[in-house]
């Protein structure tokens, strides 16, 4: 599969060469974007839903969207791939919306552990072990959704921090403080959950 | 970043490894055939607008022809001998003989004062300075009190014995003036029609 290492990396002029050969209804120029992207778009998609049925309509229903209207794309406002994922962001919020799959954890909670976790040093050690991971997936999805984004987008889909500002909208220094604050509240709810010692 | 956080990285990076790494192969055919279905769609349907809108501008164009060509004047001349037969008492006879000279068919001229029939058109006489060749758009008639001589100054056969009486003519003239075609009026003609 050609997928580029970080989704809004170096390819921007690829990538709109490929927009632009799709709006004229190039098949090939669908299927190279479709190619390279449809990997980051469903990971993003599972990451934020954690399930994958959830994931692979998103996906669907992204680039259904490029199809049925390619003209809505702007290349002044932004890369293709933040194009893609911010349709995908917003079908994903509908969609969790609708699901209530996204509970937040209580403020509360968060608030009181955050501060123990942070100085930790040796609390994510078992992580790396395979039969964790799951802790983990649990553990983002449990976070409320605008840190679960930045988690996803910039841990995960590994998106520089501008990046991920063009997708979610915001400032990068948003982004910046709200990555700060999930790995935070990503510690908080492994130790809770007893995944690590 | 510090130690931990590069663990929370590695391990999310670990997270993103054993993540299903993108949707169905199935997914990607559906969706390549919509593309191909959807780009088809939209060629033929530009293809359509082209040539609806070529259409258009055919018969736009062709309306706009239709519209700006000059009109014939629309005159049939009848190239037959003149026999006139002078009238006895009113002009009536002199009315008649109309159709025996050249006559001058008048359907869409504009007229200032009141239309001319098709009927009376035909009653029209042309005179030796109607010329067909001359492309007419309008022409106005006038009614003309005057000498029975004077209609034999322009060309219109009348006997000796109209010449010397005042007669009524209804004249077709050209936008420059110059008389085409004339017509003799019956006295009650002139009262029931010229108000």
């Amino acid at each position: 599969m050609d997928e580029p290492a970080s989704p809004m990396a170096d390819s921007l002029s690829v990538d709109r060469e490929l927009y632009r050969q799709l709006v004229k209804g190039r098949e090939e120029a669908f299927g190279a974007l479709y190619e390279r992207y449809q990997g980051p778009i469903f990971r993003f998609a599972w990451h934020m839903s954690g399930n994958s049925a959830m994931a692979e309509d998103i996906t669907q229903e992204v680039f259904m969207l490029l199809i049925r209207n390619p003209k809505n794309y702007d290349p002044a406002k932004g890369s293709v791939a933040g194009y893609l994922f911010g349709i995908a962001r917003n079908l994903a919020r509908r969609r969790l919306d609708r699901s209530r799959l996204d509970e937040p954890l209580a403020e509360d909670w968060m608030e009181g552990n955050e501060s123990n976790v942070a100085g930790d040093t040796d609390l994510l050690g078992d992580l790396t072990r395979t039969e964790l991971l799951h802790c983990l997936q649990k553990a983002v999805l449990g976070l409320p959704e605008q840190y679960r984004e930045v988690v996803v987008l910039c841990d995960l889909a590994e998106m520089s921090y501008p990046d991920a500002a063009a997708v979610l909208q915001c400032p990068p220094g948003t982004v910046a403080s709200r990555l700060h604050r999930a790995r935070a509240m990503l510690k908080a709810r492994l130790e809770c959950q007893g995944c690590v010692k | 970043m510090n130690q931990p956080d590069n663990r929370m990285s590695d391990a999310l990076r670990r997270l993103n490894a054993v993540a299903p790494q993108g949707a169905s192969p199935a997914l990607g055919d559906m969706l390549k055939d919509e593309f191909r279905h959807h780009s088809a769609r939209r060629r033929r349907m530009q293809t359509v607008r082209i040539s609806l809108l070529a259409a258009c501008l055919i018969a736009s164009v062709g309306l706009s022809l239709i519209l700006s060509r000059p009109r014939a004047p629309n005159i049939r001349v009848v190239h037959e001998p003149p026999q006139i037969a002078p009238p006895e008492v009113n002009l009536a006879g002199l009315i008649e003989p109309a159709a025996s000279h050249p006559a001058v068919q008048t359907p869409r001229a504009r007229v200032r004062t009141r239309k001319i029939a098709p009927a009376e058109a035909d009653r029209f006489v042309a005179l030796p300075t109607f010329d067909p060749a001359i492309p007419i758009d309008h022409l106005e008639m006038v009614r003309l009190d005057l000498p029975g001589r004077a209609l034999q100054l322009v060309g219109f056969p009348v006997s000796e014995e109209i010449a010397e009486r005042r007669v009524l003519a209804d004249v077709l003239l050209a936008q420059d003036g110059t008389p085409y075609a004339l017509r003799l009026v019956r006295s009650s003609e002139t009262k029931e029609q010229w108000q």
